[in-house]
Formats: C-alpha cells, sequence, structure tokens
C-alpha cells in the first residue's frame, strides 16, 4: 500500500473552489514536487496534507492510518515555510530543539542532535547564532534542520528556495535532493517554478485550478504532456492551429500529417493545437522520422550567450498565442544554416516530436496561465 | 422527514450552514472551541449584554414595565403636566423651547467648534514638527502630550484661575464670561489636542515625498503645494481627526461640568438625570443619543482607514524637509504660542494647588494635598485610583492580549475569529458614560448572578478595560499581524502546543506592545471620569471622582491638587515606561532586527 | 533550560497571585466581624470623620460607612431604591426629605433614649414612635464678598428684595434646589413666607441676576470667598467658615426671614442591622453628640448645649421663619419640579 493516499480531496471556500477532487498517491522515500501557477491550489494542497486547512470532501491516508479529521499536531509531519518561519527570540540550538522531548537527562542527545543536523546542513557551529544574524540561505537550512529534528517520516515544503538568490537556490536544490536521499524520508515540495521541480522530483504533480493536471516523472511530464496546459508551463513550446480530419490524420494549413501523440478526447473534424518544443524543431531533414515543411521567413535573431534564438513568421492560418515559430540553434548549427534576416529557409517538424491537443481546452489553459 | 419547503428556507440553511462548521471545528480541536467560546462569552457578558440592557431600560419605568416610547416623551418634552401625550405635532412646535433642544443644540454648537478649532491648530503643529526644521521636536512633542496625563478636569479648573472673574487673564475675554461655551471650548480644545495631534501627525508621516519633489521641480510654491499636495493628501486624516474631537467633545461630561455654568449639553444632562435625580431611565434615553454621534464616527473612521490604506503604497517615499528659514521662524512662533498655551493651563494648575487661598492670600502651602480634610476627596481615593488603575493594567494586558491573539492565531474557526474582532470594536463607539450606565443596569440587575461585582473595585475595573478596550486590541493585533503567520503552523508540526508557543515565542516578541497596552490602560483609569461616574461606590471613589466632587463643593484648589497629583503619577509612569522600553529593547537587541 | 525556568517563573507568578486573593478574602473576612453600618447622608465630609470616630470609639463592633452627596442626590438615590432599600440608616439629611420618606413608608419607627429630653419640635411627634429625630439646625445666609462689593459698587443686601436690584445682574449665585438642600430650603421660605404666587414672582424677579446655580450649597459661598461672585446664597455654617479661613466675607441674615431645615435621621425599615442602628440612634440624641453638633451649628436638637459659633450672624437664630415641616416635606417634590421647568434651561432666561 502507498504511504500516502489522497482520496477525493475537495477544498470550497465560499464562492471559490481551490481544490477539485484530487486523488494522488504518493510512495514512502518519494521526492513529489506540486508544480503550477499561483492560485491553482498547490499550497493549499500541501496545507491540507499538513492539516492546516480543512478539506471540503475527501479523505487523506497516511501509513495505513486515516488522518483526515485530525488536527495538525496528531499528524506525522514536518514543514517548512518559505518565510522559514523562524522563532526570531531564540537561537539556532533553541529553534532546532524546539520539537524535541526536553528534559535534563536529554539534555546531551538533543545538543548531538543540534550538532548533527547542522553538519549535515552544513551549516556547523551557528547553534549559538540568532535567527537575524544568519543570510538567508542559511536560515533555510536552519528551517529545514528543525524540521528534520523530530524525524517525521514527511517533509513538507512551501515554496521554501523562492525568497533566496539563485546560486544560493542551486546550491540549495542539490544539498536537499541528497539530504533526501540519504534519509529516506518522503518530501512533497511546492513550487511554482518548473526548473526546481524538474531538477529535484522523482515525480511531478502538475496543477492548475484546482486541479491536477498530470501525474508523472520530470522526463514523461516534459516529453509527454497530456495538456495544453502542461505543454505550455513545462519549457518552452510553439503552438500552431489545425484541424483533425479523422484518427490520427490532421490538417496543417495546406498539408496533411498522421501523427502519434494523440490525447483521447480529439473528436473528428474539431479544431486544434499542435505544438513543438524549440529545440526539437529542426532545419534539416531526418532521413529516419517523417517530419511536416513549412517554408518560412527569418524575422528575427538574437544571440542569447550558449544558442541563438531565431523566429520565423507562421503564415496567418496557422497562428495561435503568437506570431511567429522560434527555434534554438547553437552556433554550430547557425554557420551551418548560414541564416539573415528576411530569409526564406525549410523548417522541419519532426511528426513524432509534435503533441497535438483539442483547442477549445487549449484555450481555456493558456488563458489561464 | 425534511420537506423541501423546510430546505429552501433560508434561516433553516443558515442554521445548518453554522451547526456544520462548528461540528467540524469542534471535533479537529476541541480545545481551540472551547477556548475561543469561552472569548466570545466574555465578550458578550462584558459588551453586548450590558448595551442591551441599557436599551430595553430605556423602554421601561422604574420598577421594569414596559412603557414604550414614554422615556423619550418625557425627555423630549412631549408630555403635559399631567403626564399625557401632547402629540407630535404640538410636540414639534415646543421642540425648539424645550429642554433637550437646549441641551442638543449647545452639544452641537460646542462639539463643532472645538472639532474645527482642534483639527486646524493641530494640523498646524503637526506640520510644523513634521515638514520645518523648527528646533526642539521632541520638546514640542513632550508638551503637546501633557493633556494626555490628566484628567479632563484639569484644563476646565486652570480656566477658572485664568479667565474667571478673579482670573489673571480675565481682560483676554474682554468682558464675556469664561462660564459658558467659551469656557468649554477652550477646555475642550486644550484636552483633546493630543489626541487630534497623534492622527495628524501619522497622517503627515505617510504622505508621499515624491509628489513633493515633483511639485517642487515645477516650481510651485510653498503656499500652492500646502492647498494642492498636502491638504488633499491629508483629506483622510483631517476627516478623522474632526469626527474622533467632534466625539470626544460631544461625549464628554467633566469641562462642562466645571466651567459651563448653567450652560447645558447632552453629557451633562444624563449626569443630571442619573445623579441628581437618579432618574435611570431617562438617562438611558439621552445615553441612546449620545451613542449616534458616537458611530457616526466610528463608521467614518473605519470607512477611511480602508481607504488610507489603499493611498500609501510600498514605493511611498518619506518625506524630507528642507531648509526654510522663513517658514521655520513663522511656524517656531506658531508651535510656540500653542505649547506655551498648554504650558500655561499645566502651571496654572499646580500654582493653584500650592496657593493657600485664592485670591485673597497668595502664600504658598502645601494643606490643599491635605485631602483627608477636603469635602468629597481623601487620600483614599487616590489609594483607591493607583489600586484601580493597577488591576486594569494587570489583568485588562493579558486578557486585551490573549483575545487579540485567539482572534488572530488560532488554526481554523474563520467566523468565530471575525465575530471575536467584531466584538471587540464595539467599545470604541460606546461613550464612556453610556457604558457606565449600561453596567448600572446590568449588574445591579436583582436577578443577575454577577449582582455581587455591582459596588465594589471589579466593576471600576471591568467597565474601564472594556471602556479602553478597542484601542488597545487594536495595537496587539497590528503587533500580532506582523509576527510570521506560520509559527502556529510550525509548532503544531513540532508537537508543540499552541500554548507553548504563545508564551515562549509570541509574547516575548510582543513584549514592548504588551508593555505599551498596559500603560495606556494604567493612564486612561487614572484620568477617566465618565466610565466610573455612575460605578463608584463610598468604598471605591477614586481621584478623577474627587476633582469631580471637589470642584463640585467649591474646594477648587484642592480639586487641583488632585488633578495634580494624577497627572504627575501618569507621568512618572509614561516616564517609567519609556526607561524600561529602552532597557527592554536592548538587552534583546541581538535577536530584534 | 531556559523554558524551565520561564515555566517556574510563570508558577511562582501563579502562586503570588492566589496568595494575594487568599490573603484580601480573608481580610474581607475580618471586617465582617464588625457590624457595617451603611448611612447615607449629607452632612460635610470633613465633619464625619469626627462622628464616626467619637461613635465607634463607644461602640467598637461598629463600623460606620458613610455614602455621602448633596441633600438632593441622597435624597433621590433614596427614592430611586425604594423597592429594595440599601441604606440602613439616614442620618444628617434634611427633616422636609425624612418627611416626604417617612410617608413613603420609608421608615422604622424608633424612639431613642433620651428623644424626650429634646426640644420637643425638632423631632417627629404625629407617629406615636418618632419616625425622624432632629440633630441640629442649618440655616440659610446670604455670604457676601466685600472687596467685590466695593469694587462694583455693590450695596450690601440686608432684605431678600434688595437682591432684584439690577445692579447685582451677574454679580449672584445660587445653589440649585434641585441637587442642593440648601438652595431647597430657601425656596421653601420664600414661599412659606410669601405666599406661592408672590414668591414664585421673586424668584423669576432674582432669576435675572444669578451668573448661574450650583450643585452644592456650599459652593456659592466659597465662589463669593473666592471673589469669583459678589454675592452666594448659601447657609450661614459655609460662611462662618470661609471668615475663619481669611475669606473677605459679611454673612446676611435677611431681615424677612431666613430658611432653614433641621439635619434628621431615620433607621430604614427592615434593615438587617437594626441593633447596631438603634445603637447609633441613641447615640446621635446624647449630649455629648449635640456637643459635638454644636461645634459648627449654631442651634442643636439637645437644649441648654449650644453655644454661640463664632462669625454667624448676629440675630440669625431671631430671624429664622415659622417653618412648617409638614409643608414643605409635601410639596417638595411639586416645587422643585415646577422650578427646575422655570429656571433650568439657559433659554429662559
Amino acid at each position: 500500500m502507498s504511504y500516502l493516499q489522497i482520496d477525493g480531496v475537495s477544498k470550497q471556500y465560499d464562492d471559490f473552489t481551490a481544490l477539485q477532487s484530487i486523488s494522488l498517491t504518493v510512495e514512502q522515500g518519494e521526492f513529489i514536487c506540486f508544480l503550477g501557477p499561483s492560485g491553482c491550489g498547490k499550497t493549499t494542497l500541501l496545507r491540507t496534507i499538513a492539516g492546516l486547512e480543512e478539506q471540503t470532501t475527501g479523505r487523506i491516508i497516511q501509513g495505513g492510518q486515516d488522518i483526515s479529521d485530525l488536527p495538525p499536531s496528531k499528524r506525522d509531519f514536518g514543514i517548512v515555510f518559505q518565510s522559514y518561519a523562524l522563532f526570531p527570540n531564540l537561537t539556532v540550538a533553541q529553534n532546532i530543539v524546539y520539537g524535541l522531548k526536553q528534559g535534563r537527562k536529554k539534555k546531551e542527545r538533543n545538543a548531538q542532535r543540534v550538532n548533527d543536523l547542522l553538519a549535515m546542513m552544513e551549516i556547523p557551529d551557528q547553534g549559538h547564532k540568532y535567527p537575524s544574524q544568519l543570510s538567508g540561505g542559511q536560515q533555510q537550512r536552519v528551517a529545514v534542520a528543525r524540521a528534520l529534528a523530530p524525524e517525521p517520516n514527511l517533509l513538507l515544503l512551501d515554496e521554501p528556495l523562492s525568497a533566496l538568490d539563485a546560486k544560493v537556490r542551486e546550491h540549495l536544490r542539490k544539498q536537499m535532493k541528497s539530504i533526501q536521499r540519504e534519509l529516506g524520508v518522503t518530501f512533497i515540495l511546492v513550487t511554482h517554478d518548473q526548473e526546481e521541480a524538474i531538477s529535484m522530483a522523482d515525480r511531478i504533480v502538475v496543477m492548475n485550478q484546482g486541479r491536477i493536471e498530470q501525474v508523472g516523472t520530470p522526463t514523461e511530464i516534459y516529453e509527454k504532456p497530456n495538456s495544453a496546459f502542461v505543454a505550455d508551463f513545462i519549457g518552452q513550446m510553439n503552438f500552431f492551429r489545425g484541424q483533425s480530419i479523422q484518427g490520427n490524420a490532421f490538417r496543417m494549413g495546406s498539408s496533411t500529417l498522421k501523427l502519434e501523440h494523440i490525447g483521447e478526447n480529439i473528436c473528428s473534424g474539431e479544431e486544434v493545437l499542435f505544438c513543438i518544443r524549440p529545440e526539437k524543431v529542426s532545419l534539416w531533414p531526418d532521413k529516419l522520422q517523417r517530419s511536416s515543411i513549412l517554408q518560412l521567413k527569418v524575422s528575427h535573431l538574437e544571440f542569447r550567450g550558449s544558442y541563438c534564438r531565431v523566429e520565423f513568421v507562421l503564415p496567418q492560418e496557422l497562428r495561435f498565442d503568437r506570431s511567429t515559430l522560434y527555434i534554438d540553434l547553437t552556433e554550430e548549427e547557425m554557420q551551418r544554416a548560414n541564416l539573415t534576416l528576411g530569409k526564406n529557409t525549410d523548417v522541419y517538424l519532426p511528426h513524432h516530436q509534435m503533441h497535438v491537443f483539442p483547442q477549445k481546452e487549449a484555450v481555456q489553459a493558456v488563458v489561464a496561465a | 422527514m425534511l420537506s423541501d419547503s423546510t430546505h429552501s428556507n433560508p434561516l433553516f440553511a443558515i442554521w445548518k450552514k453554522g451547526t456544520r462548521f462548528l461540528q467540524k471545528d469542534f471535533q479537529t480541536n476541541l480545545g481551540g472551541f472551547f477556548t475561543l467560546s469561552l472569548a466570545v462569552a466574555v465578550l458578550c457578558l462584558v459588551i453586548l449584554l450590558p448595551l442591551s440592557f441599557l436599551f430595553i431600560k430605556s423602554f421601561q419605568d422604574q420598577d421594569g414595565l414596559f412603557i414604550g416610547w414614554f422615556n423619550f416623551a418625557e425627555y423630549f418634552s412631549l408630555l403635559d403636566e399631567q403626564g399625557n401625550f401632547i402629540g407630535l405635532l404640538e410636540g414639534l412646535r415646543s421642540f425648539p423651547d424645550s429642554a433637550v433642544a437646549v441641551s442638543l443644540g449647545n452639544s452641537l454648537q460646542i462639539s463643532l467648534i472645538s472639532a474645527v478649532l482642534v483639527t486646524s491648530l493641530a494640523l498646524l503643529y503637526a506640520y510644523g514638527l513634521s515638514r520645518t526644521n523648527i528646533p526642539f521636536k521632541g520638546a514640542w512633542k513632550v508638551v503637546a502630550q501633557i493633556p494626555i496625563l490628566a484628567p479632563s478636569l484639569l484644563p476646565a479648573i486652570s480656566l477658572f484661575y485664568l479667565f474667571g472673574n478673579q482670573g489673571i487673564l480675565k481682560g483676554l475675554l474682554m468682558g464675556e464670561s469664561i462660564y459658558g461655551p467659551i469656557g468649554i471650548v477652550l477646555g475642550e480644545v486644550i484636552w483633546t489636542f493630543p489626541h487630534a495631534l497623534m492622527i495628524l501627525l501619522t497622517g503627515l508621516s505617510l504622505s508621499d515625498a515624491r509628489l513633493y519633489e515633483a511639485a517642487e521641480s515645477m516650481k510651485v510654491s510653498k503656499m500652492k503645494i500646502f492647498f494642492t499636495v498636502t491638504l488633499p493628501g491629508m483629506k483622510y486624516p483631517l476627516i478623522s481627526t474632526f469626527f474622533v474631537v467632534f466625539t470626544l467633545v460631544i461625549t464628554d461630561f467633566g469641562i462642562p461640568k466645571v466651567i459651563g455654568g448653567d450652560y447645558s449639553v447632552l453629557a451633562t444632562d444624563i449626569y443630571k438625570q442619573v445623579v441628581g435625580q437618579q432618574n435611570f431611565q431617562v438617562g438611558s434615553v439621552i445615553g441612546l443619543i449620545l451613542l449616534f454621534p458616537a458611530l457616526l464616527s466610528f463608521y467614518v473612521d473605519r470607512r477611511i482607514q480602508r481607504k488610507q490604506v489603499a493611498l500609501v503604497t510600498a514605493k511611498s517615499v518619506v518625506y524630507k524637509s528642507k531648509k526654510n528659514p522663513k517658514l521655520d521662524a513663522i511656524f517656531l512662533v506658531i508651535n510656540g504660542l500653542i505649547a506655551s498655551a498648554i504650558l500655561s493651563i499645566l502651571f496654572m494648575a499646580a500654582f493653584a494647588s500650592l496657593i493657600e487661598f485664592w485670591p485673597y492670600n497668595l502664600s504658598l502651602t502645601l494643606s490643599n494635598y491635605d485631602f483627608d480634610q477636603m469635602d468629597g476627596g481623601s487620600w483614599e481615593a487616590f489609594r483607591n485610583s493607583l489600586e484601580m488603575a493597577g488591576w486594569t493594567a494587570l489583568f485588562g494586558t493579558p486578557l486585551i492580549f490573549s483575545f487579540a491573539y485567539l482572534s488572530q492565531k488560532m488554526v481554523g474557526f474563520r467566523r468565530t475569529k471575525n465575530l471575536i474582532h467584531l466584538l471587540s470594536m464595539i467599545p470604541l463607539a460606546v461613550p464612556g458614560m453610556v457604558l457606565g450606565l449600561a453596567y448600572v443596569f446590568f449588574f445591579n440587575h436583582p436577578d443577575n448572578p454577577l449582582n455581587f461585582l455591582y459596588d465594589g473595585m471589579t466593576i471600576l475595573v471591568l467597565c474601564t478595560i472594556v471602556h479602553f478596550y478597542t484601542v488597545s486590541h487594536l495595537t496587539a493585533v497590528t503587533a500580532l499581524k506582523q509576527i510570521d503567520s506560520e509559527f502556529e503552523a510550525v509548532s503544531a508540526s513540532l508537537k508543540v502546543t499552541q500554548l507553548v508557543t504563545f508564551f515562549r515565542v509570541t509574547v516575548p516578541i510582543c513584549l514592548p506592545v504588551i508593555l505599551d497596552i498596559s500603560v495606556y490602560l494604567f493612564m486612561n483609569a487614572m484620568t477617566t471620569v465618565s466610565a466610573v461616574i455612575f460605578l463608584y461606590s463610598s468604598d471605591t471613589t477614586l481621584a478623577s471622582i474627587a476633582v469631580l466632587n471637589m470642584d463640585d463643593a467649591g474646594d477648587t484648589a484642592p480639586a487641583a491638587a488632585m488633578a495634580m497629583m494624577i497627572l504627575m503619577t501618569s507621568a512618572c509612569v509614561r516616564l517609567l515606561h519609556l526607561v524600561i522600553t529602552r532597557k527592554m529593547i536592548a538587552r534583546t537587541q541581538s535577536w530584534r532586527k | 533550560m531556559k523554558t524551565k525556568r520561564y515555566f517556574s517563573k510563570i508558577r511562582t507568578l501563579g502562586k503570588a497571585l492566589l496568595l494575594s486573593s487568599l490573603l484580601s478574602l480573608s481580610m474581607s473576612g475580618g471586617l465582617l466581624a464588625k457590624t457595617n453600618l451603611l448611612v447615607y447622608t449629607a452632612v460635610e465630609a470633613d465633619e464625619l470623620r469626627l462622628f464616626k470616630k467619637s461613635f465607634e470609639k463607644k461602640h467598637s463592633d461598629i463600623s460606620i460607612k458613610w455614602v455621602r452627596d448633596s441633600t438632593g442626590i441622597i435624597t433621590a438615590k433614596l427614592l430611586a431604591e425604594k423597592r429594595k432599600p440599601r441604606a440602613d440608616m439616614v442620618w444628617g439629611l434634611a427633616a422636609t426629605s425624612l418627611l416626604m420618606l417617612a410617608q413613603e413608608d420609608y421608615f422604622q419607627g424608633y424612639a431613642p433614649k433620651g428623644v424626650q429630653k429634646l426640644v420637643p419640635n425638632f423631632y417627629d411627634r404625629k407617629h406615636a414612635t418618632p419616625q425622624w429625630v432632629g440633630q441640629r439646625v442649618w440655616i440659610g445666609s446670604i455670604c457676601v464678598n466685600t472687596i467685590l462689593a466695593k469694587q462694583y459698587q455693590l450695596p450690601t443686601p440686608m432684605r431678600w428684595s434688595d437682591l432684584l436690584n439690577p445692579i447685582y445682574k451677574g454679580h449672584v449665585v445660587m445653589p440649585n434646589p434641585n441637587s442642593s438642600g440648601t438652595g431647597f430650603l430657601d425656596v421653601s421660605a420664600w414661599i412659606q413666607m410669601w405666599g406661592e404666587e408672590n414668591a414664585w414672582n421673586y424668584m423669576e424677579g432674582l432669576h435675572k441676576n444669578i451668573a448661574h446655580y450650583t450643585h452644592s450649597g456650599s459652593k456659592p459661598c466659597k465662589l463669593a470667598g473666592a471673589g469669583e461672585f459678589a454675592i452666594g446664597i448659601s447657609f450661614a455654617k459655609r460662611g462662618a467658615n470661609m471668615i475663619s479661613k481669611g475669606a473677605p466675607i459679611k454673612v446676611i441674615a435677611p431681615e424677612e426671614g431666613v430658611g432653614w431645615d433641621l439635619e434628621a435621621f431615620a433607621i430604614v425599615k427592615n434593615t438587617k442591622k437594626l441593633a447596631a442602628a438603634k445603637k447609633f440612634a441613641d447615640w446621635s440624641v446624647s449630649r455629648e453628640a449635640n456637643v459635638l453638633y454644636n461645634r459648627e451649628y449654631a442651634k442643636v436638637a439637645y437644649p441648654g448645649v449650644a453655644k454661640p459659633v463664632a462669625n454667624f450672624p448676629n440675630r440669625i437664630v431671631a430671624r429664622m421663619i415659622d417653618n412648617d415641616f409638614e409643608f414643605a416635606g409635601n410639596h417638595r417634590k411639586q416645587i422643585l419640579k415646577k422650578w427646575a421647568s422655570k429656571f433650568s434651561s439657559k433659554k429662559t432666561k
């Protein structure tokens, strides 16, 4: 049986639905990320697991026990907030032992625990300081240490890295991932940063408007998004219009094509949306794969350091959210392609890299994002 | 089975919703449920129930029989000599000559004049303090705070010595008598000045400096800037000040009582009805009338506060005044004049209290401080006041702070928490005398099991705590809101009870604010007259009441002496507060940012 | 551990609180051993201490608790508490008030030991056992500030009618009879001397000269003493006191006659402390008590005790009107109501 089972959980505020019938299972020792734009319900779901919010309907089962109606203090979890929520009037050491049983006999053991945790978090010898005397990154490490001190089986992290600057953030990502592996504790991390989710999570739960859009490993989510929303939200994506003919046959502009990845709910004759990631678009034919070919004009060239972004003008009938198609090329490829502004060139869209979604669904999702 | 029509009944829906949310909270957090219920019950008991008794009483006769609008009719002179109703039309015709019309008119008149005067004077003073480079700003601020340290009776007594028929400045009145509207307005202006100044200073400090820089870069004159930038930006604080002062004046009875002569106002009417004629019913009618301006002011202030928040953005820049010697000189004179008016009131009272027999024997003496020899005053009254103020601070502070904590920091119970906050806002809209009268009706009711509280120190402490509840509550709420809202969640996850976190984290962080609240309660308990005037008994006479009674008996100098005792006590407490706060902050500086 | 110290601190605080509340409980218990006699009075505070001390010296098992206020207020308070009286005794309140209250069946009749020795018309003889017993007389007077009179060239008023002279406009202060017993005895005297119509006419005339009406009967004389107003309609004792204090005051007993009232006492019906109240009543008619009464008042109930009091006007006792307490008591309510409707609102001036 799974470690954590969320079964049909909904949360209704007066006239706002924060969560709509969420069901999810999490295995022991997994690193899960809740990913989504702000207001998608990811934090509410995390707080509901903690018991800080009360679900309107549904059950939550943790380690075989139904915890749906238990107050937070009766549940097994540690929590880390974006604001760190360290007690400012207590020292780092006092903060860490806050949740430990205290007493004269436990004193030595607690001190040892503080030292171990601080060492693990790579901030040794900071125990006597007050939180305000530490940097943001150090404070967040203390917050993690404090949450881990009582040895919970589940650690909940609510946007723990969002307030930190890029370098510290990157370092902490690695550190947290390694701690999680080392301790075997189940981590659930809430973030709106897809890069963070992709780099840390075993599985990502993409959420939108109170619903789960997709659950999967980072690769699955990236390679096989099962909705336009996920496709758009994770990574970069080009969209253009088309129609479904029948089965896996579609029309794009004047050409027809057959695709592999097809969403289930596309009806024949329906307006659809194709999408393809910029790095999957090629300027040269691949003999092994079938591709659609568009002849497009270069409208913009932009040097971006390690790569170059090239934009092509899309024909009117293909345009969806933007008027251009963009691709990223390495320096080598740039030299080979020899592109200049206004030049017309063939662009290859490999069919196995293309996704297709019903257009009305996509309109909603993209508008929401 | 319930039929469909029952389900569609809106009342039923509300009931069902209510019980459902109660049930859920009840199941998950039993302790929290009982604590919050207790808080709601206590607040209802000390705020809502007494006020509803006042309301009911105004429709009853002395024996508690329902008599409809009779009391209103009596007060509005709608009864002939046999006690028969003369009819609305006739009443309307004779209304302008009735006593109530006179009092109402007088009340409105002095309140309006005082509010306009104080608002403009305080605006000038505040402008001088925050927008010019006049020297001794600290001293000006301290002087302006003096009137708040004493009961409202003190300026009135000083006016007697300054402008009475033997007054040293009588000539300034050019033949007018101080006994009447002039005296009342002067007294109220002095007494309400600190209140007005505080609001306006805050308002000015919130203005956005970028607007001034923009105006100055367009080479606009200082005067034009004042009228086009400063004043419009101060719209809300000014309105707020006006209403606060208006309410303070219309509900104050100390000053009209001492210096008003025969000039009757609503606040003295209620005193005359209740104390003079023991006509509590008509008293409650006037009390209800007095509630109106207070409620209006309360409403306006709430609306404005909501708008004010939007006015100041995080991007606003604090204004730094530039050098302008001419402007500085003008405001030095203005502030000097206002400050010396306040100081002369203080010194006159101090001097009068040390004079053997005004004006015929001006030798100095301490005999006026021999309160035990005076009619209506005693050192016991002063000791009672200290005791009362002490208990008020000691019980009021933890009560108010922990209730504010409950309303902000309990997990869940959204509606119950809002209810606590709402109940906590009510006392601000209830004048002290009205609250006191409500307490008489409620706690002196023979069938009230809490009847034993009446007649002692407890009722005075309780009424005083409630009278000054809202400001203390808001202070606590502001401080609590600044604390990370996740502390409670964190401690729950660490399996530490909320109570432990309250004592180990919340209280230490809020200690300076807790101290602020206790000092606020102490000082107000020392100076209040209106909240306790109907509630004291022979054993629990208070210093502020003694001032009133001694003045009533014509012992003006001892009354001044007692008022000075109150002022000095408040000043000492304030000083002590400053020292302790400074020490405390220094000691905890390692973790306070 | 810091937490532990913290909690031990809280515990000590709790103990201290518990201890102090226990202490205050036991203290109030100690006080209960004495009989607390709740006495409503209009006698002024400085004298009350003396009476309390002398009485309690003799009866150490009784402790007097005074509730003191002006005559009108004490009377109104008693009336308001009619259904459930709080007071055990009323002492040193105007006889006119007691008479009115007696009609409401407020009191427990009691003839104190030695009451027959008192001046006969100074106690209630209408009932078989007296409902109330008089103690001493307080007499209305006019206080005139001589310095101010000279300054404004005001002649010294020798008669009530002199005060109608427009020259006094704004110089006269008088107690409000609704709150002050002194104010009422003047009004009552004018009505008794001159009849209803003339008296009200007189008051309307006087009203034009009044600067303002005061809450207490002492205040007009104190204001006159302080030179705030030249003329204060007040009572003789207060004037005499002010002269002793050094105020430039003359106390006048107008020639037409001066109003007066008796300070008297009565026991409230159904008091639970009847025995103690009777003891206080017995002491109050004793010679010893009357000697104390005489310290500040010229005429007391016990014959042969009174010695002249310093600074009282010479012929004041002779000018006391033939006071009809029955009339004053019966008409008190109605007179006050009429007065209030005529003069208490500024607009009618």
